[in-house]
């Protein structure tokens, strides 16, 4: 999976591209980690994601939550096949969906 | 156990309050060998006690409690109730403070019951029956333990993974878990007397406590117990250590948190308070480490520690064996028996025994048998418990309860002295029940246990449904595995699971033989699918600790949830759930299967230039085994599927002529010309080029040759 970040003051997006599973989620979740540091507003743009597993969605859940503390996250583009599992498991009540 | 003469006045305030319990505890282990001679007497007994001293309270004066003087005047007085019952009570009690309605004794607290779903309860907790829980839980335990292996424990700090936290009600009561009430008595010394902080025993929301738990523990080689509400916590635990030793072992060295822990930024300021660089420490846990998990790692990492403290009967006895990797064998485990927060219904009778025995002064008991279909003249009092007869537990307890049903069924499965020991089977609610048979927690763990024993996988957790889609209806399994054995297919694991499922019911197994129940079906789910369902429930709310796995799925939401994560991967396997083309060995057909492969891969993403490698590779083979296979016409079977991870198309093409295994440089045949042979062998390059794997055998007359190709 290759991720694509741009960094914007305090706005960070994030683009997904390709499959987050059990092998691409560590590195996300590292990414994640030295990069949310001082960011207000979170941006995953999902528009070339084509698949999500139970690790990825820990990985999303995980950076919500920290969001939800230091400002906000926004998921946008996302394909109908990661829709169906945002739906499926609850994330949808969970995740701000554009 | 004999303490001969020892100088309290030298010890520790915790040492002191160990050997308090301990001493305590002869007399309770005295009093129970009594009681259990004869207990009708003792439990009649209490239940006239019970009646008595409540009968002013509103609940006793509805139901006279005044005049009844005989079992036979209670259960013809009283009702049989459920929660519903004293909703209204203990609203008032709860928000208005009200006194005496259920209970004249002293509520000290409401325990907050896990349940599955619903709301969940506030179940009075009087002083009494924290009387009873004091003397079973500890003086009576701490006793055996002491016994079994001396006195030295008692200076040391215990491993605490019960949660303490607990709120206010509007009444002034407490409102939580029961274990953390229980540690109530312990006061202020539970920091002193435990390794982990109150930062992980009364968490912060979003505090990742399993760290903390970790972390403190490894610091202090001296640890002598554990006490865990549910054996697989400890487990957790242990597993937790295993997967994250090196992030654990930096920080102990360095006094550090590290980053990518999650706490609240106050959590980890307090912690830091708590922590110091460990250099010493941290050395002598690498190397442990390092040795590896083959060997038990508990005894290393704490040579003290020799008891777990837990509830681990009914679906928590696997994690049992699991927990018996990481310890020695001369581990000892405390297993409680039956404990709710309405009372404690059985007590172990020994270490390491699950077999418990009922407690003639905890509550007064009533038993349902199962098959009495809710008839409740059939309804027994202790004394006539029939081996092997499962019933369902009725209670009239210290704190307020009468005659309530609790849901939970057991079995009798003999007695101590005179007295029945229960083992827990399952609860009434959590059955399912499609055609008449009843298949409940028991069957269901049965089957799936067997399972992974007969493959060797390791089962990390598991859930059922009932399809009420298919017709007609089934159970369907989704688990969660490591270590998927190799060379296997799910099919056959499945058929393996439907067989084991049958062999706990035969209803059941009459019923899917006649196709009235259809059979088991069996889909795995993604690693770390548990995971995300616990993060998901503790998001919500949930306190962690109360977090149970999902065991039966009823709601449609969770079946979405579990199905919608399974793994692809698994679930197809190797190219049984491929699609397939039966084709006469006639080169004309060649169009056929290319046409069908075009179809195929049409919306996939795969490239011009990689499907053109692979129609040169069908063409090869098929035109090979049309040659080749059949003296005059036959079939050919041909398979294929897509494999992800990386994307590629796996195929099988299948023939019932000659044996030839077209990767041998020659032909079987001499008599073929030599520009056909020639021709083949050509051929066969082309397809090693492009294939990325070829494999051929010979199995049930049968030429089998598979490719693979990435794309």
């Amino acid at each position: 999976m290759d991720i694509e970040k741009h960094k914007n003051g305090k706005k960070l997006d994030i683009k997904l591209i390709g499959r987050l599973d059990t092998k691409s989620s560590p590195e996300l979740k590292e990414v994640l980690e030295d990069s949310l540091d001082d960011v207000e507003e979170l941006t995953f743009d999902l528009s070339e994601l084509i698949y999500i597993s139970s690790s990825g969605l820990r990985v999303i859940l995980s950076s919500q939550k920290r969001m939800d503390k230091q400002g906000s996250m926004k998921v946008t583009n996302v394909q109908d096949i990661v829709m169906e599992v945002f739906e499926s498991t609850g994330f949808v009540d969970i995740l701000t969906i554009e | 156990m004999d303490l001969g003469d020892i100088d309290i006045s030298e010890l520790s305030f915790s040492e002191q309050f160990y050997l308090n319990f301990i001493s305590q505890g002869n007399n309770v282990r005295k009093s129970l060998d009594v009681m259990t001679q004869n207990p009708m007497e003792y439990n009649t007994a209490l239940l006239m006690k019970i009646i008595k001293d409540n009968e002013n309270t509103e609940y006793g004066q509805k139901y006279d409690f005044a005049n009844i003087k005989s079992i036979e005047d209670y259960q013809s007085k009283v009702p049989i109730t459920d929660y519903d019952s004293y909703a209204d009570y203990i609203y008032r009690m709860t928000e208005n403070g009200e006194k005496n309605l259920l209970t004249s004794y002293e509520v000290i607290h409401y325990a907050k019951s896990s349940g599955t779903m619903g709301n969940p309860k506030r179940i009075p907790i009087t002083s009494l029956n924290q009387d009873i829980n004091m003397k079973y839980n500890y003086a009576y335990l701490f006793n055996l333990f002491a016994e079994k292996v001396g006195l030295e424990w008692i200076k040391y700090p215990f491993l605490n993974l019960t949660e303490l936290s607990m709120s206010k009600l509007p009444s002034g009561d407490t409102y939580g878990s029961i274990s953390g009430k229980i540690m109530d008595v312990f006061g202020d010394m539970i920091s002193e007397i435990t390794t982990s902080p109150t930062e992980a025993l009364i968490p912060r929301v979003g505090t990742n406590i399993r760290y903390i738990h970790a972390r403190f523990a490894l610091v202090n080689p001296d640890i002598s117990f554990t006490i865990s509400s549910f054996v697989s916590l400890f487990l957790e635990f242990l597993r937790y250590i295993k997967g994250n030793w090196e992030l654990l072992v930096n920080d102990i060295k360095n006094g550090t948190i590290d980053e990518s822990i999650k706490m609240p930024s106050e959590v980890r300021e307090s912690l830091f308070g708590k922590i110091e660089p460990m250099p010493e420490r941290a050395e002598e846990l690498r190397k442990i480490f390092e040795e590896g998990f083959d060997e038990p790692i508990v005894p290393k990492i704490w040579p003290r520690m020799s008891l777990l403290i837990g509830c681990g009967s009914g679906g928590f006895k696997n994690y049992l064996k699991k927990i018996k990797e990481f310890t020695s064998p001369d581990f000892n485990f405390a297993l409680v028996g039956l404990t709710a927060s309405e009372g404690i219904f059985s007590l172990f009778t020994d270490l390491n025994n699950p077999d418990s025995v009922l407690i003639p002064d905890s509550m007064f008991y009533e038993f349902l048998p199962v098959d009495a279909n809710d008839d409740y003249g059939k309804i027994v009092t202790m004394d006539k418990l029939e081996e092997g007869k499962e019933y369902e537990v009725i209670t009239t307890n210290l704190s307020g309860f009468y005659r309530y049903r609790m849901k939970d069924v057991v079995r009798c499965i003999g007695r101590y002295n005179n007295t029945p020991m229960i083992e827990f089977l399952y609860r009434l609610d959590q059955c399912l029940c499609l055609a008449g048979e009843k298949v409940n927690g028991e069957n269901i763990r049965a089957a799936a246990y067997k399972t992974e024993k007969d493959f060797g996988f390791d089962l990390i957790e598991f859930s059922v449904y009932v399809d009420s889609d298919s017709s007609p209806m089934k159970y369907v399994y989704l688990m969660e595995v490591e270590d998927f054995p190799e060379d296997v297919t799910k099919e056959c694991i499945q058929e393996k699971l439907n067989e084991n499922f049958c062999a706990t019911d035969s209803v059941l197994r009459n019923k899917i033989e006649k196709s009235i129940i259809g059979k088991t079906e069996l889909y795995f789910l993604q690693p770390e699918t548990y995971l995300l369902y616990k993060e998901l429930m503790v998001a919500r709310g949930t306190s962690p600790a109360q977090v149970k796995p999902p065991r039966i799925l009823r709601d449609e939401q969770d079946v979405s949830f579990f199905n919608v994560l399974r793994d692809d991967e698994l679930n197809k396997n190797n190219g049984l759930n491929m699609e397939e083309i039966i084709l006469k060995s006639n080169i004309e057909n060649l169009d056929s299967i290319l046409l069908k492969i075009e179809e195929f891969l049409e919306d996939k993403d795969v490239s011009i230039k990689s499907k053109l490698k692979l129609e040169l590779i069908i063409e090869e083979l098929f035109v090979n085994i049309c040659n080749y296979a059949y003296e005059k016409e036959g079939e050919i079977k041909i398979q294929y599927g897509l494999l992800e991870d990386p994307l590629r198309i796996t195929m099988n093409f299948i023939d019932c002529g000659v044996k030839f295994n077209p990767l041998d440089k020659e032909a079987p045949d001499l008599t073929l010309e030599a520009n056909q042979r020639d021709i083949g062998g050509l051929g066969l390059t082309i397809v090693r080029k492009n294939a990325d794997e070829i494999d051929y055998k010979y199995e049930n007359n049968q030429n089998i040759l598979s490719i693979e190709k990435i794309f």
